[in-house]
Formats: C-alpha cells, structure tokens, sequence
C-alpha cells in the first residue's frame, strides 16, 4: 500500500482525487481499509450496501439513486449522510443542468472495502 | 434561446417539477391552511372574551355591521380578524420558497415537508413580513371600495379604478417578493436580496415581466375577474341565487391558486434566479450549527492527518 492516510478511522490505499468543482469527476481508489468500528455496521446495512454498491459501479444523484433501487430520496439522502459521515462516499462533483438545476453526485470512496479492527 | 421560450420552459419545468414533489408542497399548503383556521379561531375566541366583558356590546348588532361593511370600525375588525389569519397562512406558505431551494438548488433535487418548518425558523420575518405586505395590498383597497355609495353613478368605474389599481400594486409585489424570497433563501441577507432582485431585472426585464404576467392571467386574473363581476352584479340586481355559483367558482378558482399557484410560483421564481446570469452575492453561513459541525470536522481531519 503506498500514499496511506487515515481519515477518521478510514484507511485509505491510495490518494483520493476529489474536486466539487463544476464538471470534474472524482476518481476513487482500489481498495479502502476501515478501522472504526462504528463504520461497520453501516457498511453491512443492507439498503446503504444496495447504494454503495451501485456508487462503486458510477457517480449517481439522489433521484438516480430512487431510480435504482426504488427507495424514498429522504430515506436514501439518511443512508448518504450516514456513509458520508463515515467517509465510505463522498460528494464527486456537482453539475448544473440545461433547467439550471443544481445536481450534487455521490460516489463510493473506494472499490473494495476491508475491515481491520484492533482490539483492545 | 428566446425570452418566449424561456417562459414557456420556466412554466413547464416548474410544472414537471411541482409534479415530481407535490407531497412536500401539499403537505406545506394543508398546515398553512390549519394555521389559518387555528388563527381564527383563537381570533374568535378573544373576540368573544371581549364581547362578554362589555355589557353595552351585543352579538347580533356587530355581526349585522361586519356583514353591512357599513361601520368603519367593524370593518377594521373584520379586515384584522382576516388579515391576521391570511398572513399566518401565507407566511408558511412561503415556506415553499425553501422547499423550491431543495428541489432546484441544494443538489438533492428533492424536498421533504419537515423541511419547510427549518426554513420558516431561519426565515420567519422575511416570510412575515412579505405575507404582510402581500395580503394587505389586496386587502386595503377592497376595503375601501366598500365604502362607495352603490347609487353613485360612477361606481362601477371606481371599482374598475381599484381593481385595477389592486392588480397593477399586485403585480409589482409579485415581482419583488418573486425577486427577494429565493434569492434571501440562497444567499442570506435580506438586503443583499434587494439588490440581486434589480439586478435579475435589470439582466432579463422581458423574460420576468413576461413571466409574471402570463403567470398572472393563469392564477391570479380569473380570482379577481369572478370576484370583480360578482362585486357589479350584487350592485345592479340585488340579492340573486347566482352568485352562490360564483362564490363556490371564485372559492375554487382561489383554492387552485394556493395550491397550484403559489408552490408554482415558487419554483419558477428560483428557477429565474437560478438561471439568470448576475453578479450574485457570496451565501452567508446562516446555520451557526453547521458552521460549528464543519468547523468541528475540519479541525478533527487536520489532526488526525498531523499525527
């Protein structure tokens, strides 16, 4: 693993190219390795694994999100903030559109997820 | 792309829009509408203490003056008791202006109907205070019609006169508050709102005018036109059966305004200042909670990667 960091209990494997300017798209890293333990569980949630999954797979908004999975966007925006506050996604960019609708993108920080726990 | 396109676009995105959220916006409409109810009720409550505790006073010589409209003071009575109920009703209607924020501007693309009480606690006197001026300028100068003589011969042109007076301070208003409430929901500052008000009309002047007035043929004009030919109707012919249909046609055509209208209304006034390319001011950080949280992150980030 080279360029680690940790990022409240997250280590990651390689450098996190993220830019919220307009029209830049965030790259993510191969493989992410968590060491919060509270992060666990949210990672084993079965509707916030459902989301992660398709934001390993591309940036996605709120309403592509319902889309995907048919899910209310008020309950899919707590399962986004619960990820994003245990940095599992992050906000890649955010677009305008021709109705000038401001569309925020989410994406998974990492492709794969390992979970390294120490105790005590 | 035209100006005339452009209407038709911020009427038909902000339909598609209003359409995909009506559940955050009806549910809005439904509690300014028991806000409203609530208001009058307590009004006619303290009305009533106040009744009680004054021998002189009897019910039925101050319902008989408030349905004449022919005493000054019961009529102002009766334009507080339904001022002050519309005002309430129309402040957290504008709570919509928020909501509208969520759907176009936050980058959800959606709202939800809990939301619109956070907007109302950051925003309450601006909301207030719009709601204010809004049902006051359509109140005051219907208030004053009635105090026409129907015999005067000229009274059906001082009622065109008014009305038309009514529509032009209606407009204007509809203009500014469409300008300034989603611009203080963006940015924060209720002067800096003014200023970005003008400068959106003096960017695109044809395309909110425009705008605006095929808004207002839609929702507004068909209100005040049943209302105004109802208003001549009783003058000339007296008590009629008719205007039963015409009361139940302007309460519908009314109720369609509020709860079409009006969360309309609100989504294209953000999509026009979403669109419209001005010097905008910076956005304040109004929530101090989360200024406080971002703080705390940043600061919890910066030392875990100091170690």
């Amino acid at each position: 693993m080279e360029n680690n960091k940790v990022v409240n209990g997250s280590e990651l494997s390689m450098n996190k190219t993220v830019n919220n300017q307009e029209g830049m798209i965030a790259s993510i890293q191969e493989e992410m390795l968590i060491t919060d333990p509270e992060a666990v569980p949210v990672l084993f949630h079965p509707k916030k694994k459902e989301i992660l999954t398709f934001l390993i797979a591309k940036n996605m908004t709120i309403i592509d999100l319902k889309h995907a999975t048919g899910l209310n966007p008020g309950t899919i925006k707590r399962h986004l903030t619960d990820l994003l506050e245990h940095n599992l996604v992050f906000i890649s960019h955010e677009k305008v559109n021709e109705f000038s609708i401001v569309m925020k993108y989410y994406r998974a920080s990492a492709k794969t997820f390992q979970i390294k726990i120490e105790w005590p | 792309m035209s100006e005339e396109s452009d209407v038709k676009l911020d009427l038909k995105i902000s339909w598609k829009l209003l359409n995909e959220n009506y559940k955050a916006f009806l549910m809005t409409e439904l509690f300014a509408f028991l806000s409203f109810f609530t208001v009058m009720i307590l009004a006619g409550v303290i009305f009533v203490i106040v009744v009680v505790s004054i021998p002189s006073l009897t019910f039925s010589t101050i319902i008989e003056n408030i349905r004449d409209d022919n005493d000054f003071r019961y009529s102002i009575i009766a334009t507080v008791f339904i001022g002050l109920s519309h005002i309430t009703m129309v402040g957290f209607l504008n709570c919509q202006y928020g909501l509208a924020y969520d759907v176009m501007s936050s980058g959800d693309m959606f709202s939800e109907f809990k939301r619109a009480f956070k907007y109302f606690q950051k925003y309450w006197w601006q909301y207030i205070l719009f709601s204010f001026i809004s049902v006051f300028s359509i109140m005051i100068p219907r208030r004053i019609g009635m105090f026409i003589e129907p015999t005067n011969p000229f009274t059906i042109f001082i009622d065109i006169g008014i009305i038309t007076a009514q529509l032009m301070i209606y407009f204007i208003f509809t203009i500014i508050a469409n300008g300034t409430l989603p611009s203080v929901t963006a940015q924060g500052s209720f002067k800096n709102s003014f200023v970005e008000t003008f400068r959106v009309l003096k960017k695109e002047p044809y395309r909110v005018l425009k705008t605006w007035t095929t808004y207002f043929f839609i929702f507004i004009f068909p209100v005040v036109a049943i209302s105004f030919v109802r208003m001549e109707l009783h003058r000339f012919l007296g008590p009629n059966r008719l205007y039963l249909i015409m009361d139940i046609a302007g309460l519908l055509l009314y109720l369609i305004y509020l709860f079409v209208g009006y969360p309309l209304k609100t989504i294209i006034s953000t999509r026009i200042y979403n669109s419209v390319d001005f010097d905008r001011f910076k956005p304040l950080t109004v929530n101090k909670e989360e200024e406080l949280e971002n703080a705390k992150k940043l600061t919890e980030e910066k030392e875990v990667l100091g170690k």
